[in-house]
């Protein structure tokens, strides 16, 4: 395989911070990296890896973004073989069952304007949506479905204080339980406070047909002390959709 | 005048304080992948300071040959002596800290720090985001942050070694590309001292 990398061997590089390898490996690779100062550039890309990898544990979201179930590999499913037939059965019929529902599993934007929003499809504001966190069992909203392709205004009074790198938002279908169900729906990355203390996000409609929701939203950054703050958890309700469009605000 | 004789001033230029400012400015992943090793920021800082020191020796007297060199020997000898001081403290059980010591440890970390660190996750993030299979992004975990090695993963796995192979090919051309875009960049220690 041709590699356009200093050191061909792909595995050297982490042995070498690991401390996996043996003498005559490292001292053939820290030749190499006085000889050549790129071969530094790739130790430190994958020093960033290792850092980074930690810290997504650290903050609870690795095992999400690697999508594999905590029992996999490590602890002998993998090595019994009617197991592994039955898995492969299963996940040809998940296969099948993502690609039919492809465009669904896709997590789309939550925009920080209206006109963002407009410019990808959505037609006129039809719905503002106001979210405070209550203690009742109630949902925090409940609605309406609102008529497809329209511009709906979520507006989200956290609790928590984030700094200049905002909030994240992720809204989910929600279990009957409350708790969330799979990958987020949709996910807006940095969003600001506005001046009334609200994050303003943009959706279109179609994300929100009949059902139950969740949306988080937590500071983007750390807090002090570098502490990852718990999401806040929204709860929304859509029941049918009314017999007569019209702006509605809760 | 001699190349030589013009390279004395930016060589004599060189010193702790200007190696330290590059490192910090292009290598925090080396330096943070130090201080979680250690689990202890003071001495994570102490050998990197140590290595540092033996550098700047071998380099005033002429024995590293050009000023490119000098970062990738600091961290030579900084992992050497983080592998020395983590074979001291095997064979010294009594100076092992509990593991909830080193939970604490492990958390209190300046803010710049904890900032590169949660820039590192999110750039992670997406080169995971990116992989097109569960089973990749497994490999990625288990060999870098879990270190195990290739055998056991393509056995638990099912992979061939080229499959493994390919797998980290594929993460590490695309994690340059992620890092040369946020910065990561060639050091050129003559043109950063004079800067």
């Amino acid at each position: 395989m041709e590699s356009r990398f200093l050191v061909p061997d792909p595995t050297m590089v982490n042995r070498y911070l690991a401390g996996q390898l043996s003498s005559a490996e490292q001292a053939e690779y820290e030749a190499l990296l006085l000889e050549h100062p790129e071969a530094l550039r790739e130790l430190e890309a994958v020093a960033r890896l290792k850092v980074g990898l930690a810290k997504l544990r650290e903050q609870g979201r690795l095992d999400e973004l690697i999508g594999a179930p905590a029992s996999a590999g490590r602890f002998g499913l993998l090595r019994h073989p009617g197991l592994v037939a039955l898995a492969a059965s299963l996940a040809l019929a998940v296969v099948g069952a993502l690609f039919w529902n492809n465009t669904q599993s896709r997590a789309v934007a939550l925009y920080a304007s209206l006109n963002e929003l407009q410019s990808h499809g959505a037609r006129s504001l039809v719905a503002q949506y106001t979210l405070v966190r209550t203690r009742a069992a109630n949902p925090d909203v409940q609605l309406a479905a609102p008529p497809a392709s329209q511009a709906l205004e979520l507006r989200i009074l956290p609790d928590v204080a984030a700094g200049s790198s905002g909030y994240r938002v992720e809204l989910y279908r929600a279990h009957g339980d409350g708790s969330a169900a799979g990958k987020p729906l949709a996910i807006s990355m940095e969003s600001q406070l506005g001046a009334d203390s609200f994050v303003t996000l943009y959706a279109n409609s179609e994300l929100l047909g009949e059902g139950s929701y969740l949306l988080k939203i937590a500071p983007a950054g750390t807090l002090a002390a570098g502490l990852v703050a718990e999401p806040e958890d929204f709860r929304i309700i859509v029941t049918k959709p009314l017999t007569t469009p019209g702006s509605v605000s809760h | 005048m001699p190349d030589s004789e013009s390279n004395k001033p930016a060589q004599s230029a060189i010193d702790q304080k200007s190696i330290e400012a590059l490192i910090v400015r292009d290598y925090p992943g080396l330096r943070r992948l130090l201080a979680r090793h250690t689990h202890d920021q003071a001495l994570a800082a102490d050998l990197l300071n140590d290595a540092i020191c033996t550098t700047l020796e071998k380099w005033r007297a002429g024995q590293i040959a050009k000023p490119e060199q000098i970062c990738g020997y600091v961290f030579q000898v900084a992992l050497n002596l983080l592998r020395n001081h983590r074979r001291s403290i095997a064979e010294r059980p009594d100076r092992r800290a509990d593991s909830e010591v080193l939970e604490r440890t492990a958390g209190n970390v300046a803010s710049m720090d904890e900032l590169a660190e949660t820039g590192m996750a999110q750039r992670v993030r997406i080169l995971l985001q990116g992989m097109g299979s569960a089973r990749d992004r497994t490999v990625l975990k288990r060999f870098y942050l879990d270190e195990e090695s290739k055998e056991t993963i393509c056995s638990e796995l099912g992979l061939l070694a080229d499959q493994f192979d390919k797998v980290l090919h594929r993460a590490r051309a695309r994690l340059r590309e992620l890092l040369e875009a946020s910065g990561l960049r060639r050091t050129d220690l003559f043109s950063f001292v004079m800067a």
